[in-house]
């Protein structure tokens, strides 16, 4: 089959350069073997890291015994809780107003609560050295009981994961208009089930790693590190270090893959800090990948029940949630707000659903904390109503197609105030679904599945309507969610005097590819070539300020900031040209670097501009000296895009196999700025989402360790996918684009779970758990042809 | 202390000496002795892939692999794919022209693993890379990116690719 | 890693040697199960032998009945092999299957035997088709040389040198991998021999690779899938995991089973 691709993506209006599927100017380095990430990164006088980390889940640490680890040849020292005196706990910095916040010790201090917990450091010349001596650490432990899922850390006699807070509740968190019980009369009929979003194990190809370089000369740290977000961890790293946050730099060279994870702050990073600064000498540390899934946090691990009040015509009136998230054993970054917010806010989805009641109560276990992960959230909550929505569908013999368009909110109701708190900006809901639809072939599909079921094959159909939303902003509606970050995105451009360009952001790329998007809107904006502009990103010292890469905001807030702060240098260059080409500025056209006014012969070209500008030659004084331009780009409100998502499966009734046979995704992230990287985006998160609805668990075992070697999907356990888009701006920006490096994660799980219950429903299988293991699948056969039987 | 060992490899065309101990795996020498950052570490257990190179031409993860054992070894890494000129090599071009990379971590053994592909089967189809590259993995592209530009430098991308509209060709 | 010295004999006769004089000598014969143990410091030999230089050791040759694979004959030369292919296309199936590309080009059939994973592949053709493994010291039967798990009938300094195979009449493979790490969760190789009929799974029990003598018995009289289609294995001898536990693994070894009974050829 052929992809209708990108066909839709040229229907908003775009320039020279954005909307243009420009091949990345990033590539060449990577390609060639010359990327550069932390660990490419050894400084003289290098000391390295190996942590000594918890095997148990929970324990009393009784002795850590170093003197075999010390006597190994090369170890400059072992280090423990104490010896990092005055360093504070890593501090969450999205903290829901009233939770009881625990964080992370850099070490710990008597008490381990999750395997994986770091315990000592050993210090070595070498990393061969500092594995041998970490071999001969012998920790003593005296283990404690454990609990590792939300809902047994909320029974009663839960043992306390902190001993000092009962009930180890982090937060709760409620919202909704009400009504439930009032809607449920009305409606006539209640469907409710319960349903997981297991925990996962982010996964980026490269680990964390970490160097950090304290020189006793200057008195200033630099501090290396696979980051997301440089300068919020300047910060929060300055904050529990002590340091002063203007001898603190923070470099984010090339990162091997995010994903969430790599923008927290980890006791790992605020360890190696203190004793760079204590021991004047660099100290590197590169995570392997057994301790990455340990110790980096994870995602997800969202218990909840649902009820909805529904009407014969598959209407719904109303939704009561009330679920129970994990947090682990300490509150990691986000930690409260991830699983709260992020999930309460978009409990309705797209849907205009009259009444709602929402609660999500957070809790402590032994367990690795749970923080951001691609969706972080929105999976979980897309996960919850699009499951209702085939469910009820189901249910009463309706079309899923139609009981979506049913329950839509309109496009003449936009901005729509969801009452669970969230503004939904923009959405053409059917249209998209139409194009799903189309592109899928719907009704032929589901004669196919009519046909394949006679011969007893079992093929099913799953939807998914997700939204979301992205560009977090604006800081002052932010600070009344705990979220100790602002909401906008910086940007420099400066015009050199050779008439190329620099611009520095404040967002990182870790693979979206920011230095060719920016640069497409930049050249626009200046009139000049993209590969005449070089984008610079993650050096604390070189860009002004940042939020970073997070929540899909990259485009249209950190793009937004480039617009804006290219558009004034623009603005300036044309005043200067008009100077030159003695014109009114509003007549000077720019192409390709030359100027030229509308009616005139004259043309200067942008290096005689920008000569003027840095000299003042030929340019009047009150112009002033320079092109350059700093925008903070601060967004009032946040966008909502969204997409529907067609899956097609068929499962092996014989095994449980489930084979993913089409995937047909319709994004709308509005306006696109580079519709090769979008799709490149929409690729990756469907495979993460791809990956939880078929394959992926962190799978502790009764000890509290997760598997050494989580499912992540390969090349032969994906599908082609079959995507498109269509195009409804946002209002909330200058670029009009939504974001979309989440969608793929947030859409794909509910389509997938839908389709094979769809396909196993004539089995009478009514709700299957992710990840939809052959043997899970199977066992649900099972049961539902036992209860069959039974009845 | 255990003896060290004298190897020669041939990283790229160029011929290196190095003393290495009997236990360093030739991912650790090629990154720490002789300063070949290209192949990269993402696992423990050789599932990841990001560590391929070509050992006389064939694809192994050289994390799965002591440092001794490729004694006298033609190593390629991505580092040496491109000709003399810098001039990529088509596949090398491929992947550029597909948006087969996103943070390129993966990249330098991705391509030596469909290097491998491409010499022992010139005219794959999709389900053969697929295949073929199934011991790498990539958590950014959900992989078909990577597996259009494979295609389409064995010549065998058909009507099936992801046809990207509004290039700036 | 711990500490190690490391050799690469030229001849078997050195490699026994070594194995014999060294303290806690390790064979490394591909290494694709050894160099991961090894990372995560789950052994500790003095030594490791590294059978690469022995390229007497790695060849298949096809005489009369048989099939002759070297020790340390990597998987990717056994899948495309011709001989392998034309007489014994199951196994190359079976080589093809193996992991990835990658380990392929340096995993070996000697290594694989000689290490004896319950979810490795190797085990099951051999048990199946009745092959004889050779030595530096004997001969070993196929039913003489599986042990349980990780466990064979070798000995410290004994080096497999080559397996025997016989061109059966049928047979087949079938696996139900993991769908990631492709280990087999159930594997079956069902095959017909001039020595008789054989049902070996691999990946399901707890002692490694196994016969399932009721199925032989059955499919001797009525060579069809139907005929085993209601012959379980016993669910306390299977392995359970994450993956699947054991109820599932005795269930879906009934179900691919059926499978190689119809796939073979």
């Amino acid at each position: 089959m052929n992809a209708p691709d990108l066909n839709t993506a040229q229907r908003a209006e775009t320039g020279k350069h954005t909307g243009k599927a420009m091949r990345r100017m990033e590539d060449m380095r990577f390609l060639t073997g010359r990327g550069r990430y932390v660990d490419d990164i050894t400084l003289p006088r290098q000391l390295y890291a190996h942590f000594i980390r918890s095997p148990h889940a929970h324990a009393r640490i009784l002795k850590i015994n170093t003197e075999a680890a010390l006597a190994v040849s090369g170890v400059k020292g072992v280090y423990s809780a104490e010896d990092l005196h005055g360093t504070r706990d890593v501090p969450p910095n999205w903290v829901l107003p009233g939770s009881q916040v625990k964080g992370r010790p850099a070490l710990a201090r008597e008490i381990v609560r999750h395997v994986g917990e770091c315990v000592a450091v050993v210090l070595a010349e070498s990393p061969e050295a500092a594995a041998d001596a970490g071999a001969l650490v012998d920790v003593a432990y005296d283990p404690l009981p454990t609990v590792f899922s939300a809902s047994d850390a909320l029974k009663e006699n839960a043992h306390k994961v902190h001993g000092d807070l009962p009930g180890n509740i982090a937060t709760t968190f409620k919202t909704g208009n009400g009504g439930y019980e009032e809607a449920l009369e009305k409606a006539g009929r209640e469907i409710a089930f319960s349903l997981r979003n297991q925990r996962l194990v982010p996964f980026p190809i490269e680990g964390r790693a970490v160097n950090a370089d304290f020189d006793p000369a200057t008195e200033r740290l630099t501090f290396y590190t696979a980051h997301q977000i440089p300068h919020m961890l300047r910060r929060m790293l300055a904050g529990a270090l002590g340091f002063p946050e203007h001898k603190l730099r923070v470099i984010s060279p090339d990162v091997g893959g995010g994903f969430g994870p790599k923008m927290h702050f980890y006791p790992e990073e605020l360890t190696l800090a203190r004793l760079s600064c204590l021991l004047k000498r660099p100290v590197k540390w590169t995570e392997r990948r057994s301790e990455n899934v340990a110790a980096t946090t994870h995602g997800r691990d969202h218990e909840m029940e649902v009820r909805v009040a529904v009407q014969n015509d598959g209407k719904v009136l109303g939704l009561k949630l009330d679920s129970k998230a994990n947090v682990g054993a300490y509150l990691s970054s986000m930690g409260t707000g991830v699983p709260t917010i992020n999930v309460a806010l978009f409990a309705l989805g797209v849907y205009a659903i009259p009444h709602s009641d929402v609660t999500i109560t957070c809790a402590y276990t032994n367990t690795t904390p749970v923080d951001a992960y691609r969706g972080a959230g929105r999976p979980e909550a897309a996960y919850m109503i699009e499951r209702v929505m085939d469910r009820v569908a189901l249910e009463l013999g309706l079309d899923p197609a139609e009981t979506r368009k049913r329950n839509f909110v309109q496009p003449d109701q936009m901005p729509y105030a969801q009452p669970t708190g969230t503004t939904l900006d923009t959405g053409e809901y059917a249209m998209t679904l139409d194009l799903a639809l189309k592109n899928a072939g719907y009704e032929g599909l589901r004669k196919e599945q009519e046909e394949a079921r006679k011969k007893g094959r079992y093929l099913g159909i799953g939807f998914s309507n997700y939204t979301e939303t992205c560009g977090m902003g604006n800081g002052y509606l932010l600070q009344f969610v705990g979220f100790d970050r602002g909401g906008y995105e910086s940007a420099v451009v400066r015009v050199h005097p050779d008439g190329r360009a620099t611009v520095l952001s404040g967002s990182h790329s870790h693979g979206q590819g920011h230095v060719t998007t920016f640069a497409q809107i930049a050249a626009d904006e200046l009139g000049i070539a993209p590969e005449q502009i070089e984008v610079l990103q993650g050096d604390t010292d070189m860009i002004p300020f940042g939020i970073g890469t997070f929540n899909s905001r990259s485009v249209p807030v950190g793009g937004s900031a480039v617009k804006v702060a290219a558009g004034r240098v623009a603005a300036k260059m044309r005043r200067i040209a008009a100077h030159l080409l003695q014109c009114e500025p509003e007549k000077v056209l720019v192409e390709d670097g030359i100027f030229k006014a509308a009616d005139g012969n004259g043309t200067v070209t942008v290096e005689r501009v920008a000569h003027a500008a840095w000299t003042g030659h030929d340019m009047p004084y009150e112009m002033g000296i320079g092109l350059e331009e700093t925008e903070f780009f601060h967004p009032q409100s946040m966008s909502s895009p969204y997409g529907a998502h067609i899956a097609l499966v068929e499962v092996d009734p014989e095994t449980g196999e489930v084979e993913l046979k089409r995937y047909i995704a319709v994004d709308d992230c509005g306006v696109i700025i580079n519709p090769l990287l979008a799709r490149g985006q929409v690729h990756g998160g469907l495979a993460q989402g791809i990956g939880q609805a078929l394959y992926e668990d962190a799978g502790f075992d009764a000890q509290g360790r997760p598997a050494l070697e989580p499912s992540i999907p390969r090349f032969d356990m994906l599908p082609r996918f079959e995507t498109d888009h269509t195009v409804t701006p946002t209002p909330t920006n200058p670029l009009g684009a939504k974001g979309l490096g989440e969608a793929g994660a947030i859409g794909a799980p509910p389509a997938i779970v839908n389709a094979a219950i769809d396909a196993l429903w004539s089995l009478g299988v009514r709700a299957l758990d992710m990840p939809l293991t052959p043997e899970r699948v199977l066992t649900s056969i099972r049961n539902a042809a036992n209860k069959e039987t039974e009845v | 202390m255990k003896s060290e060992l004298d190897i020669m490899l041939t990283v790229d065309g160029a011929e290196e000496r190095t003393t290495v101990e009997p236990r360093m795996l030739l991912i650790q020498a090629l990154r720490e002795k002789l300063g070949v950052k290209g192949p990269h570490i993402g696992c423990e257990s050789g599932r990841c892939g990001a560590c391929t190179v070509l050992v006389n031409g064939e694809a192994v993860k050289s994390c799965m692999m002591l440092a001794a054992q490729a004694d006298g070894a033609k190593i390629t890494t991505a580092a040496g794919l491109a000709a003399e000129d810098g001039t990529l090599h088509p596949l090398q071009q491929a992947f550029h022209e597909h948006h087969a990379l996103q943070c390129g971590y993966c990249t330098p053994g991705m391509l030596c693993a469909a290097m491998d592909l491409l010499k022992t089967n010139p005219k794959p189809n999709e389900n053969d890379v697929r295949q073929a590259l199934r011991g790498n993995l990539c958590r950014c592209t959900g992989y078909q990116h990577i597996v259009d530009a494979v295609l389409s430098a064995a010549g065998t991308l058909g009507s099936g690719a992801s046809a990207v509209k509004g290039a700036a060709e | 890693m711990y500490q190690f010295d490391y050799h690469r004999p030229a001849s078997l006769k050195e490699a026994s040697e070594l194995l014999k004089n060294c303290d806690e000598a390790k064979i490394l014969a591909g290494g694709q199960t050894l160099i991961p143990t090894l990372k995560q410091r789950l052994a500790m030999p003095s030594d490791l032998v590294d059978l690469g230089a022995l390229k007497e050791l790695s060849f298949i040759k096809a005489e009369g009945d048989a099939i002759m694979i070297g020790a340390a004959t990597p998987h990717a030369d056994v899948a495309v092999n011709a001989d392998v292919r034309k007489h014994l296309p199951s196994l190359a199936k079976l080589a093809e299957g193996i992991g990835d590309p990658a380990v392929r080009h340096k995993g070996t059939i000697g290594g694989s035997l000689a290490n004896n994973d319950p979810s490795a592949d190797y085990p099951a053709a051999v048990l199946a088709l009745d092959a004889k493994i050779h030595t530096t010291k004997r001969l070993i039967e196929a039913d003489e040389f599986f042990k349980g798990m990780f466990e064979t009938a070798l000995g410290d300094d004994e080096i497999i040198t080559e397996i025997t195979f016989p061109h059966p009449k049928r047979a087949a493979y079938v696996k139900f991998p993991n769908p990631a790490s492709r280990y087999a969760m159930v594997g079956v190789f069902v095959a017909e021999t001039p020595m008789g009929i054989r049902v070996a799974v691999t990946g399901a029990g707890q002692e490694g690779v196994f016969r399932v003598k009721e199925m032989e018995e059955a499919l001797a009289k009525n060579w069809s899938a139907d005929a085993i289609s209601g012959i379980k294995v016993p669910v306390e001898n299977m392995l359970s995991d994450l993956h699947g536990d054991a109820e599932y693994r005795a269930h879906l070894v009934t179900v691919i089973a059926k499978r190689a009974v119809a796939a073979a050829i």
